[in-house]
């Protein structure tokens, strides 16, 4: 498998606050890749600059040996999907109509079969047919979620992008969606690029994680390695277990005092 | 899918058959069949009344259409580009700009142009698009967020207001009344003309259709504008200014008629739903119908004397927009 995505040498400051801060790392295609780390640490920024939302002030982001900046916006958002932590449309858009707008990058004005095609694909995927015709936002938190997901499905991308895409979910939905997220990775060779607070879920649903502090990589590398009581007391101050029965898991001890 | 389609054909169709019911009624009527040939030039017509039907009531009933369907448009794509419902083609200082240029040329008899016969049409229009121009100066030293809009058009209009209020309280009597009349509104100066005039603000309104995408996506908030291939910077500029000027075409011919604007892009999402694809088309059309059959009304209530087509235009569209906001489930804004 080949490198998807290449972050080198990311600097972003908002004003002048420092937000990320010499960035690098490597995506693989068809790899699940978390980025960890407390509030603040730059994971939603980092999202932004793979997405050419946010240009960073030094440094470049690659896909597929191209950099992101210099594509057409509309290039780009047919090959990664982005996926906010929350959406709130300001008119009542149906379900279908939400999905439909992931094919902004494709149609010219009228919508083609095979639009309507992707879009059924899109929905089918995510297991959200039956609700097409309701409303946006009558929907569940969770069910929302899955909409987001559809839409940028929609746009047929090679890279996904989620921010926090649990943070609002319950457990049933929270294991559903990142299930569903690597079984696209795994089955579509979707690359995928996370920011999650929850360790237990980076660490069991992911292939690599990277954690952030402070705008800079602390660790990169295997659940395993990087998700270790060492680490994250470092950069949490939080003094943690890891468990490995009945399965992996990290146990919350304590904050670390002083 | 099929509804949406089925519901801007109907309202296609509702506008020549009110057409021809408009062109029928008035002082002297004329019967649907007699209207239907002298429309289409055949005999047997009476030449008084193929001459009241094509020198006087067909111009003003085009320009009725024109003039609803520019305004529906242009408020549709600016309450989507502005997320609001409040908001009307006239937020962004577009009427009362207009308004100021009319009293400089009536009152001082100042204008951009010397020829009198256009000279109200010339300064409102001119200063209109200076209002327009002013609040995005102003919004845009905020980084042109949709509130720093809104604030610099309100802004926009109590300024042009007061000084048409000056002008207003140096005026003479008779001056006064015209300034009066034409800030009301009215389609009553119709003429080929005007509406040949007119024309170019329906080919400005259809071009803001290009942007039912945009605003689509723009609706989902900025972040996911942009991950759709959608620069909101780019989007929002470009049906800002479509819309002003589509709006500066018509009000500086008409006078600002209000109300079109503001409610046509509700009634539209109430009856095809938010995707502007369907909502922009059907919220232009239901612009040409409402102001069309306003402007009926007002030339048969209480005949032969005229009712100024904007309070027609209240009158008969709050009752029905009030309905349709009751009856519906829902419409409203998060």
């Amino acid at each position: 498998m080949g490198v998807k995505i290449v972050v080198r040498g990311v600097s972003v400051y908002y004003r002048s606050v420092k937000a990320l801060e010499g960035v690098s790392l490597e995506v693989g295609e068809g790899e699940f890749m978390t980025l960890v780390g407390p509030n603040g640490a730059g994971k939603t920024t980092l999202l932004r600059c793979i997405d050419g939302i946010l240009r960073p002030r030094l440094g470049v982001v690659l896909i597929d040996g191209r950099s992101v900046t210099a594509m057409d916006k509309l290039e780009l958002a047919r090959v990664v999907g982005y996926v906010p932590q929350e959406a709130r449309p300001s008119l009542p858009f149906t379900v279908a109509d939400v999905v439909m707008m992931g094919r902004r990058p494709y149609v010219g004005w009228r919508v083609s079969k095979e639009d309507l095609e992707a879009v059924k694909r899109a929905m089918d995927v995510v297991g959200i047919t039956h609700l097409a015709g309701r409303y946006f936002d009558e929907l569940s938190a969770g069910e929302r979620q899955k909409v987001m997901i559809a839409k940028a499905l929609a746009q047929e991308p090679d890279v996904l992008l989620l921010d926090e895409p649990t943070s609002n979910l319950d457990i049933r939905h929270q294991l559903e969606i990142l299930t569903l997220i690597r079984r696209l990775a795994k089955e579509k060779g979707l690359t995928v690029v996370a920011a999650m607070h929850d360790l237990n879920l980076a660490y069991r649903f992911s292939d690599k994680v990277v954690m952030l502090s402070g705008g800079r990589v602390y660790a990169a590398g295997r659940p395993e390695d990087v998700l270790t009581p060492e680490n994250i007391r470092r950069v949490y101050g939080v003094r943690v277990e890891v468990l490995r029965s009945p399965c992996p898991h990290i146990a919350l001890m304590g904050v670390e005092e002083g | 899918m099929d509804g949406r389609l089925a519901a801007l054909v109907v309202m296609a169709l509702l506008v020549p058959a009110l057409l021809v019911v408009s062109l029928g009624v008035g002082y002297v009527q004329i019967n649907p069949c007699e209207v239907v040939l002298a429309l289409l030039g055949q005999g047997g017509v009476p030449a008084t009344q193929r001459a009241i039907i094509w020198n006087i009531r067909l111009p003003r009933a085009l320009m009725a259409i024109v003039a609803g369907f520019s305004l529906a448009m242009a408020g549709i794509a600016l309450q989507g580009v502005l997320k609001n419902p409040l908001v009307s083609p006239f937020t962004l200082g577009i009427s009362s700009g207009a308004s100021f240029g009319a009293a400089l040329a009536i009152v001082l008899g100042v204008g951009v142009t010397g020829v009198e016969a256009y000279m109200v049409m010339a300064n409102a229009f001119v200063f209109s698009l200076v209002a327009v121009a002013m609040t995005l100066a102003v919004a845009r030293l905020r980084g042109m967020t949709r509130e720093s809009v809104i604030l610099a058009g309100i802004a926009m209009m109590y300024l042009f207001s007061a000084l048409v209020t000056l002008l207003q309280y140096v005026a003479q009597e008779w001056e006064l009344r015209i300034l009066v009349y034409w800030i009301m509104g009215d389609l009553a100066v119709a003429s080929w003309r005007r509406l040949t005039l007119m024309l170019p603000s329906i080919a400005v309104a259809s071009a803001l259709l290009l942007y039912a995408w945009d605003l689509n996506v723009l609706s989902m908030g900025d972040e996911i504008a942009l991950s759709s291939g959608t620069n909101p910077r780019t989007a929002r500029i470009s049906c800002t200014v479509l819309a002003s000027l589509a709006t500066a075409i018509v009000v500086c011919m008409t006078g600002p008629i209000g109300f079109i604007g503001l409610v046509s892009p509700h009634m539209a999402r109430l009856i095809v739903g938010a995707d502007h694809r369907f909502s922009m088309v059907a919220s232009a059309l239901l612009g040409a119908i409402i102001l069309l059959a306003s402007d009926t009304l007002s030339r048969v209530v209480i005949a032969p004397v005229e009712l100024p087509v904007g309070v027609v235009t209240a009158f008969m569209g709050v009752p029905l927009f009030l309905h349709l906001l009751l009856r519906s489930r829902r419409e409203m804004w998060a």
